[in-house]
């Protein structure tokens, strides 16, 4: 991808990806193809600080939910890293409460 | 574990971002910050992404107390509307995050708009500054990786 060319001085992308959003899909093949890092950000599906708003009924997380037991939170991060090309997920975080939920779900 | 590309540091599916123990949510009790950071880091939580002031002086708290093997990612904001897209502005940036962090190295750095947002590609002259920066910074020693900021425009 021409961007990449251009910028070739980041070892590491960030991008947006989620359930909810996936236009960064090609690139991060790509940027996995190219040995870059790939960091996602909003992986919930929406901006930091309004968490309340997943529709669990929303697929694939409905079908998430049922299979794994999990929260909708849970099942969100669980479908991000289902992408193996993804290298870490960095979100926003509100409470220790919060903390132990997102790290239950990738355990 | 995953691998963070051909920066070969190995990091947690899990990273910690902002939010927590800074920005426009948090609290501001730095006591208790602190000891947020050492939970997630007793949970194995490897990589941080120090994006507010508040979460660099917390974490420079933390690390007189525990040894540094986990992974820190600073940022420097990029503002062409206010002249702040220079060489000089990223190397100032870095340094004195590097300073306030009591740190002589961070692994990664970010370039970023405040919005979090900003066009990955600018034009050339902004281009080469960020290329020189990073050049330098390698080069010095003080930071080896660089993270690009959101390839996905909002």
């Amino acid at each position: 991808m021409k961007i990449l060319e251009k910028v070739d001085f980041y070892d590491v992308v960030m991008v947006i990806y989620n359930f909810l959003d996936r236009r960064a899909e090609h690139l991060i093949r790509l940027a996995h193809q190219r040995n870059l890092g790939t960091m996602v950000m909003k992986a919930f599906g929406m901006p930091s600080g309004s968490l309340g708003q997943i529709d669990p009924s929303d697929e694939p997380l409905e079908g998430l939910i049922t299979k794994g037991g999990k929260s909708v939170w849970q099942a969100a991060l669980r479908w991000t890293l289902s992408n193996a090309n993804i290298s870490t997920v960095v979100p926003g975080m509100h409470s220790i409460e919060e903390i132990k939920e997102d790290l239950a779900a990738v355990r | 574990m995953r691998r963070l590309g051909r920066t070969g540091l190995e990091v947690t599916e899990f990273g910690c971002g902002g939010y927590f123990t800074a920005g426009p949510n948090a609290h501001h009790d730095m006591e208790r910050q602190v000891r947020e950071l050492n939970f997630i880091l007793d949970q194995g939580v490897n990589f941080f992404d120090l994006q507010w002031d508040l979460e660099i002086e917390a974490m420079r708290r933390v690390l007189k107390s525990r040894p540094k093997d986990f992974y820190i990612n600073l940022r420097a904001m990029w503002y062409p509307e206010a002249n702040r897209s220079s060489k000089e502005h990223i190397l100032e940036c870095a340094n004195r995050e590097l300073k306030e962090l009591g740190a002589d190295h961070a692994d990664v750095i970010q370039i970023t708009h405040n919005d979090g947002y900003s066009p990955p590609v600018t034009s050339d002259v902004h281009l080469e500054a960020i290329r020189e920066s990073f050049a330098q910074l390698k080069q010095q020693g003080k930071i080896p990786s660089f993270l690009s900021p959101s390839m996905t425009q909002r």
